[in-house]
């Protein structure tokens, strides 16, 4: 298992840099720091850093900048990898590279986790920039240099690798990205808090933002930044991520199983 | 006439190819819905007690939802672009080239072939606003009619520059990230250009979208209702230099293909 | 005409050290003045191995890739500096299954590339109908290509390489992984092509058995140099291979026998006598033996000829001597 593990990973990389060196680097990151902006000119130039009475209630106190750079981070996170394992089953449909992936007896969680391996990697790099981009215009992150925050950061990787391999299962049965793409990612960067309390939302979407692992993820993240550690707040953002992500990696595996052999029919016939 | 029987089997090609389900078409209405409710939620932290400083409720939701709709036009052709690295590794974009047609042509038809997303949203956002109303009258139609024209002519040019973009390169994402992803912030679909610092007025006044937006504001503003010829022609002008720097760049990208031969590397 | 003449392509190659490590470069030069001409219903073979320069030197006659240098004239017209002219009397069939649009059908398909060539609609609409019918391909235009065989996508590849019904063809291994059948339908189309429709193709191939059949005239190209170039016969001729004949005599008596041939002057230190001294065989040039009467000689020197077989080189030992 380690070898294939290690293989994607060695593999994934070396086709990224040698075919798109460049979008490899800067591909997100612009978008999260273009998320950034945008608020940084709403908070400034239209409201003069008012916030509302609601927002700060809602925000656990942070100050505005901190919450929505919290927010686009760890949606620059969420997003990258799970497009990365997402599609990788997909793309290796569109290259012609399935069927030898699909034949070898290997374990492909193996396959999914090098992908991830691989991802982890640019994904810190991304991550680091738009939090660095975020202390220019003000965001308060000195708390993300801790361990509490980065043993976080780790349960939240995994949360949205198990995601992803849902997100794989589907794209592979529908054998399409567009609708999964356009309509599941901004769905998510809607309902998940990210530049807004999600208190806002009518309760029925409060009700579904909390089957999205990225909802508590940013949650936990922005409890850990505000100070205000209630013990029922972080207990129960992680339980909800230690569940969704159990519950979603054996959705999207087992689907992804049962749909192989059919895959398999389909590509040598 | 050539270019244009080009253009529309160009458009006809891909529209077949890659409008595959109904739910590609189902989808094209609830992003850009989602994203609409994105941004009016992101403005909800700072209104205290139904008032803000710069728009009224009423305003705000005229504000984002001509932005967003201009917007997603505009959006639209980025997958256009994105399509040509498929074309590329699958062989396709080199047979394009084999070719005698007019690159120019099979870059716009690409483009235009977005156009029937566009269609398809503008029709359902035109008939929910006729509702709203509650009233339609020949100048209304006259209005969305126009700006029909207007966003559909805009879009389709500024994705001819963004399909442009693809040709040269493989490793082009990163460019259309550049052009694209500040879109949101500088032609002013989610906050309004006229209280932004003079260096973001400047960058602005480059994108075609922010030329559409303020000409469709001004002309469905309730309060102002007027066609704003000088930003039409502003806007005109912009086009017109954008179509000079496609072709140009076409046949810069031809020639830098021509030259290492990487019509079909992947 | 179709004429490539000194045509050289160099490559400048990036070997990436790493994303911010130094890059090194390097020049890789793929043809070294190459010419190539091609006779209208002419069948030129364009041979080598792998990595020779058959498909750079196919790109830049079909005008997709600019050489560094070198001449290109395709009926009159420049092909370097007025390419877009010039393509519409070309087209580049490959092999393999990319070039073509997988989930549109075969007419969705032939349609499109046939109106980058702005051929008039009915004109387009007729050739379509023939192209399906003579490829056999009618009977499946309700399926989309991703669901054709190999051979179906390969006939598909065919019919959109004539769309324009170009005067000059260039076939990049168009029999590769096909059926027997369906490879000498193809091979028989090509020869219509050629002899009927007067149309100038240029073949790759490693089929050399295919390249024999079809070809009036061969290239060998080797690390983007032209070997040698000529009709097969005139190449072997070259090379010394000329058909040869075999002969198995019998004899009664050797010294009466070698005695007769000196007296007729014919040489005889070609002659194996094998070691019963019974037999004999030799071998000799058949066009030779045929002018020179020599089996007549061997007869009235006492042999009795047993055996009698010619030879002739193949294709592929013409071209396993020259890469040699």
């Amino acid at each position: 298992m380690l070898d294939m593990i290690i293989g994607t990973y060695k593999r994934k990389r070396k086709e990224l840099k040698n075919a798109t060196p460049l979008t490899y680097i800067l591909g997100r990151v612009i978008r999260g720091l273009f998320t950034i902006l945008v608020s940084h000119f709403m908070y400034e130039n239209v409201f003069n850093q008012t916030v509302s009475d609601s927002f700060i209630e809602n925000s656990g106190s942070l100050d505005y900048m901190t919450f929505v750079v919290i927010g686009s981070a760890v949606h620059v996170l969420g997003v990258s990898t799970m497009m990365s394992v997402g599609r990788g089953l997909i793309s290796e449909l569109r290259m012609g590279t399935l069927e030898p992936l699909l034949l070898s007896p290997k374990n492909k969680i193996a396959y999914f986790l090098g992908l991830m391996v691989e991802q982890v990697q640019r994904s810190t790099v991304e991550f680091i920039i738009v939090l660095l981009f975020g202390v220019l215009f003000g965001a308060k992150l000195s708390f993300l240099l801790s361990i509490k925050s980065i043993l976080a950061l780790s349960l939240i990787i995994i949360s949205f690798f198990s995601m992803s391999v849902l997100v794989a299962a589907m794209m592979i049965y529908t054998r399409d990205t567009y609708v999964t793409q356009n309509t599941l990612f901004i769905f998510m960067y809607f309902i998940c808090g990210i530049s807004f309390p999600i208190s806002y939302l009518p309760l029925s979407l409060q009700a579904i933002s909390s089957v999205f692992p990225m909802t508590h993820s940013i949650n936990l993240v922005r409890y850990l930044a505000s100070g205000t550690l209630l013990y029922s707040n972080w207990v129960t953002s992680i339980s909800f991520i230690v569940i969704l992500s159990t519950l979603y990696f054996m959705l999207g595996y087992g689907w992804y199983r049962r749909y192989e052999k059919k895959i398999l029919e389909n590509n040598l016939s | 006439m050539k270019f244009l029987v080009v253009m529309y089997n160009e458009a006809k090609k891909q529209h077949k190819n890659n409008y595959i389900s109904y739910e590609q078409y189902f989808s094209l209405l609830i992003w850009p819905f989602i994203l609409l409710c994105n941004s009016y939620y992101s403005y909800r932290p700072f209104i205290t007690e139904g008032f803000m400083s710069y728009f009224t409720t009423r305003e705000l939701i005229f504000f984002l939802v001509t932005g967003h709709v201009c917007y997603i036009c505009f959006w639209s052709m980025v997958e256009t672009a994105w399509d040509l690295e498929y074309e590329r590794y699958s062989g396709t974009l080199e047979v394009l080239f084999l070719s005698s047609a007019n690159k120019l042509a099979v870059i716009y038809g690409r483009a235009l072939s977005a156009v029937i997303q566009i269609c398809w949203l503008y029709m359902v956002i035109c008939i929910g606003y006729f509702l709203l109303i509650g009233e339609v009258n020949f100048s209304i139609i006259l209005q969305s009619l126009l700006v029909f024209l207007v966003l559909c002519v805009s879009s389709v040019i500024w994705g001819g520059l963004l399909n442009t973009i693809f040709l040269f390169s493989r490793d082009a994402t990163f460019l259309v990230n550049i052009l694209d992803e500040p879109m949101v912030l500088f032609s002013g679909v989610r906050v309004p250009i006229e209280i932004m610092p003079i260096w973001v007025k400047l960058i602005s006044s480059i994108y075609p979208l922010t030329h559409v937006l303020s000409f469709v504001r001004t002309l469905f503003n309730s309060q102002s209702n007027s066609l704003d010829i000088r930003q039409l022609a502003i806007l005109s002008i912009l086009l017109i230099m954008t179509v000079i720097a496609t072709a140009k760049l076409v046949g810069l990208a031809e020639r830098k293909n021509r030259l290492s031969g990487e019509f079909n590397f992947y | 005409m179709l004429s490539a003449k000194n045509i050289t392509k160099t490559y400048n190659v990036k070997n990436k050290r790493g994303l911010f490590k130094n890059n090194e470069n390097s020049q890789v030069k793929a043809l070294k003045g190459v010419n190539l001409e091609v006779q209208s219903g002419e069948i030129v073979g364009l041979l080598g191995k792998n990595g020779a320069g058959k498909t750079t030197l196919i790109k830049i006659i079909s005008m997709l890739m600019e050489p560094t240098d070198g001449s290109l004239t395709i009926d009159g017209i420049d092909g370097l500096r007025s390419y877009e002219k010039a393509k519409s009397l070309i087209n580049v069939i490959t092999g393999g299954e990319r070039n073509l649009y997988w989930r549109l059908n075969a007419v969705e398909n032939l349609e499109y590339f046939g109106s980058l060539y702005s051929i008039p609609r009915d004109i387009l609409r007729k050739r379509i109908e023939y192209l399906m019918k003579i490829f056999e391909l009618d009977k499946y235009n309700d399926l989309p290509v991703e669901r054709y065989s190999k051979g179906m996508k390969q006939r598909l590849q065919i019919a959109r390489g004539l769309i324009n019904d170009p005067k000059y063809l260039l076939l990049d291994e168009p029999t590769l992984g096909l059926d027997v059948d369906i490879a000498a339908d193809i091979r028989n189309y090509l020869k219509f092509l050629a002899e009927s429709e007067k149309k100038g193709i240029v073949l790759t191939t490693h089929y050399l058995d295919e390249a024999e059949e079809l070809c009036k005239n061969v290239s060998i190209i080797s690390d983007g140099e032209i070997l040698e170039s000529g009709s097969i016969q005139s190449l072997k001729s070259k090379l010394s291979m000329t058909p040869k004949t075999n002969i198995k005599m019998t004899y009664e008596s050797k010294d009466e026998f070698l005695k007769y041939l000196s007296s007729m002057n014919i040489q005889s230190n070609n002659l194996n006598f094998s070691q019963d001294k019974k037999t004999l065989s030799c071998k000799y040039d058949t066009d030779m033996l045929y002018k020179t009467n020599l089996i007549h000689e061997f007869i009235k020197a006492g042999a009795r000829i047993v055996d009698i077989r010619s030879e002739d080189y193949s294709l592929e030992d013409v071209v396993l001597e020259l890469l040699a």
